[in-house]
């Protein structure tokens, strides 16, 4: 069994990483790509602890606090992909290894192992760094103690995963995918008991996330001990029963379908006949340029886009409702509310962008086969996207502005949103057009596709950024000031949209992948 | 060559310095189906590609209706593409797909609905016109993808392998509308395995092995360049040439 169980990991590893491979330079990307994200949590962190610093919160309360929710959102991750399917099978082990006479136990050590190894590149380090700046100088928490604390969350929630994976077999699709959303939603508890301000007792006497968080600063009583224990020894069991199971019919390939991969089955449930049909069917008589905004406002709509920019929405505007209750003030300072919404709206762009990769890449032969080429396909794509981000960013920033009791849109506001929304679409194609290959999920280059059109219109509207801090100038900026930040805007969109086409449209076809 | 519907001259293309196509030679005449034979990596899609425009030549000549493809991309206008696998945009109804496909080739709205009508008859799609493409079969897709290719009733159609996955019905409605582009003097280039089939529908071949042209000809003429009689079958003449 062991050495079958180290081919199939070995294999899953060179797989996974298989573009690595190919040369030295992928791999120092790779590094780069890693490090750059250790660089914002690192920021982030910093952020949070000279904003707390500031208002004098006691730190250790930032520390335990964050405990408990990363180790929250460990576990309901765990559920989630848990509620997707849970095991990572690729597409060439659901072909070539499901189909052999491997025993069901050893795939599911072997993917055991694989998720375990991803969720400590993954969170090990962003947690320790979070918690470390937070905590530095003092020693609030035994660094080895948190650590262990983390690898048994990951550890739970890999074979949480695993368990709601196999619960397909044994109960049904559907009743699985129930039982999954429900042990999200308790795992999210702590989380969502902070945004709406309540803090219920006896969660915290048998919350797992709670009492993992007790173990690290030594206050955990006997009884809490034997909850853990006695949780641990129920995942144990159903985990044993689980590996005698045959499951494979039941695998689904959860790396496609989890995150990043449109929910194939949404158009189901998201066929929007009034906007979809009435306003984007293609119509003999539309010109190429609409034809081409209307396709890709469809695709948006019908590959589950759409769907999922609705679920970032929410989640941020409950993050930025959480935040400020976390620090313990009333509302963020209007400097890391702007941050905030700056960093958030290019993710509109950055998810659709992905997702075109993931659907709509491998159709380019299609325009590229034509004589008009990609021109009134790359316009449209601009348009589409521009029109999605602008409307989802509107709506965030109205939720943070109303969440801060500021008078939302300020007319300098409106300038950054618009700005924001142009610069980061821009990158967003640039980076989906040039990347050679689609992002797979959970993989690191994924991370480029949202850091390029981040840092890109972050860049690129410093401006309006700088601006936007200094009163009066925000608040009440004079006829000229908003010409020139107009002209500044224009110009800008104007040159880098010409620049941008004339490069995409020229053939790539090489490096398409077609 | 003066007459040459398709015509690649020494065509050279490499991935990563490995040679996949090494100096092949190929011509298509009017009023031809002209076949694209050879064994699994001899160069066949790569060589069609560089043709239709979605790989760029590292040398050689290809030229579509006389026009350089390399320069001109106004012979795309009346040329009809089938990609070995074709990806379709899943998002899109069946009747969206061939309307969007018949206004990317140019052709004004009246043309762009009546075509999409009569494609969808032809193929025999008419009741699956409002499903999404991701919900039909491997075959319907298929027949969906040749559909779009003949949307515009193309002068010149390119075919890489186009019957895998399609059922006889789909199979004869194609191989008549090849016949029809080729009576009207149009030019039909098709890859192909199903060397029987070839053998009864095309008029001329070129075998392609190991990234060059080896033999060209009438069916016969290959036949007679294996040295067997023009009695014996293709397929003969096919191992009997790639093998030496």
């Amino acid at each position: 069994m062991s050495m079958v169980l180290l081919t199939l990991l070995r294999t899953k590893f060179v797989q996974y990483l298989g573009r690595v491979r190919r040369s030295k330079l992928s791999l120092f990307s790779l590094l780069a790509i890693y490090l750059s994200w250790m660089g914002i949590i690192s920021f982030s962190s910093l952020f949070l602890r000279l904003s707390g610093g500031i208002l004098g919160v006691p730190v250790n309360e930032y520390v335990e606090t964050l405990i408990v929710l990363t180790v929250s959102s460990i576990l309901a991750i765990g559920a989630f992909l848990g509620s997707k399917g849970g095991i990572t099978a690729l597409g060439y082990e659901l072909d070539y290894v499901l189909t052999s006479r491997v025993a069901p136990a050893t795939f599911l050590i072997s993917d055991l192992v694989f998720q375990l190894v991803l969720l400590n590149i993954f969170i090990v380090p962003s947690s320790l760094i979070i918690i470390i700046t937070i905590s530095y100088p003092g020693q609030l928490v035994n660094p080895v103690v948190l650590l262990a604390v983390y690898e048994l969350s990951i550890v739970m929630s890999s074979m949480t995963a695993h368990l709601l994976g196999v619960a397909r077999h044994w109960l049904g699709e559907m009743r699985a995918k129930a039982i999954g959303w429900s042990i999200t939603l308790l795992m999210a508890l702590p989380m969502i008991v902070r945004i709406i301000g309540v803090q219920p007792m006896f969660l915290k006497t048998i919350h797992p996330s709670y009492l993992l968080g007790l173990l690290v600063d030594g206050r955990a009583d006997p009884q809490a001990i034997f909850l853990l224990t006695l949780y641990l020894a129920f995942l144990v069991a159903a985990y044993v029963k689980a590996a005698k199971t045959n499951f494979y019919a039941s695998v689904t390939p959860v790396l496609l379908s989890a995150l990043m991969e449109p929910p194939k089955k949404l158009p189901r449930y998201l066929r929007l006949p009034i906007l979809s049909d009435a306003l984007f069917s293609i119509r003999p008589g539309d010109r190429p340029s609409i034809m081409m905004f209307k396709l890709h406002l469809t695709r948006i709509v019908r590959d589950g886009s759409l769907w999922t920019a609705i679920l970032i929405l929410m989640i941020f505007t409950a993050a930025n409702m959480a935040l400020p209750r976390l620090l313990r003030i009333e509302s963020f300072p209007e400097v890391a509310q702007l941050t905030l919404v700056a960093l958030y709206t290019p993710l509109f762009p950055a998810l659709l962008s992905i997702n075109w990769c993931v659907s709509e890449r491998q159709n380019l032969w299609i325009v590229d086969t034509t004589a008009s080429g990609r021109k009134n396909y790359l316009s449209g794509l601009f348009y589409a996207y521009f029109m999605v981000t602008v409307v989802f960013s509107s709506c965030l920033y109205g939720f943070v502005s109303i969440g801060a009791r500021e008078v939302p849109f300020l007319e300098i506001d409106i300038a950054l949103l618009l700005a924001m929304s142009i610069f980061s679409v821009l990158f967003s194609i640039f980076t989906s057009f040039r990347l050679r290959r689609a992002p797979t999920p959970f993989s690191i280059s994924s991370l480029l596709y949202v850091l390029i059109p981040m840092l890109g219109s972050i860049l690129l509207s410093l401006p309006i950024l700088v601006v936007r801090l200094f009163e009066p100038l925000a608040s009440d900026p004079t006829p000229q000031l908003l010409a020139n930040i107009s002209i500044f805007i224009a110009i800008v969109s104007i040159v880098f949209y010409r620049v941008l086409m004339r490069s995409l449209s020229r053939g790539l076809p090489d490096t398409m992948g077609v | 060559m003066k007459d040459s519907v398709v015509y690649v001259d020494n065509l050279c293309k490499s991935y990563d310095g490995r040679p996949a196509v090494s100096g092949l030679c190929l011509e298509v005449s009017a009023g031809e189906i002209h076949g694209l034979i050879g064994l699994n990596g001899a160069g066949k899609t790569t060589t069609i590609k560089c043709i239709v425009g979605l790989l760029r030549p590292d040398s050689g000549v290809v030229r579509v209706l006389g026009r350089e493809v390399s320069t001109d991309s106004s012979y795309k206008s009346f040329v009809g593409y089938l990609p070995e696998n074709p990806s379709l945009p899943e998002y899109l109804t069946v009747k969206e797909f061939l309307l969007f496909m018949a206004k990317i080739k140019g052709l004004n709205s009246r043309r762009a609905a009546s075509e999409t009508e009569d494609k969808l008859a032809l193929f025999d799609l008419t009741e699956f016109s409002d499903q999404l493409i991701f919900g039909l079969s491997r075959g319907m897709k298929q027949r969906l993808a040749i559909a779009a290719a003949v949307i515009n009733d193309p002068a010149v159609l390119i075919l890489d392998e186009p019957f895998s996955g399609l059922d006889p019905e789909a199979q004869r409605v194609t191989k008549q509308i090849m016949r029809e582009i080729a009576a009207r003097g149009g030019a039909v280039l098709i890859s192909t395995h199903i060397l029987d089939a070839a053998e009864r529908f095309c008029n001329r071949a070129t075998i392609i092995h190991k990234g060059r042209s080896v033999a060209r000809g009438t069916i016969d003429d290959l036949k007679r360049f294996a040295g067997l009689s023009t009695e014996a079958p293709l397929e003969d003449a096919f191992i009997r040439i790639v093998t030496g």
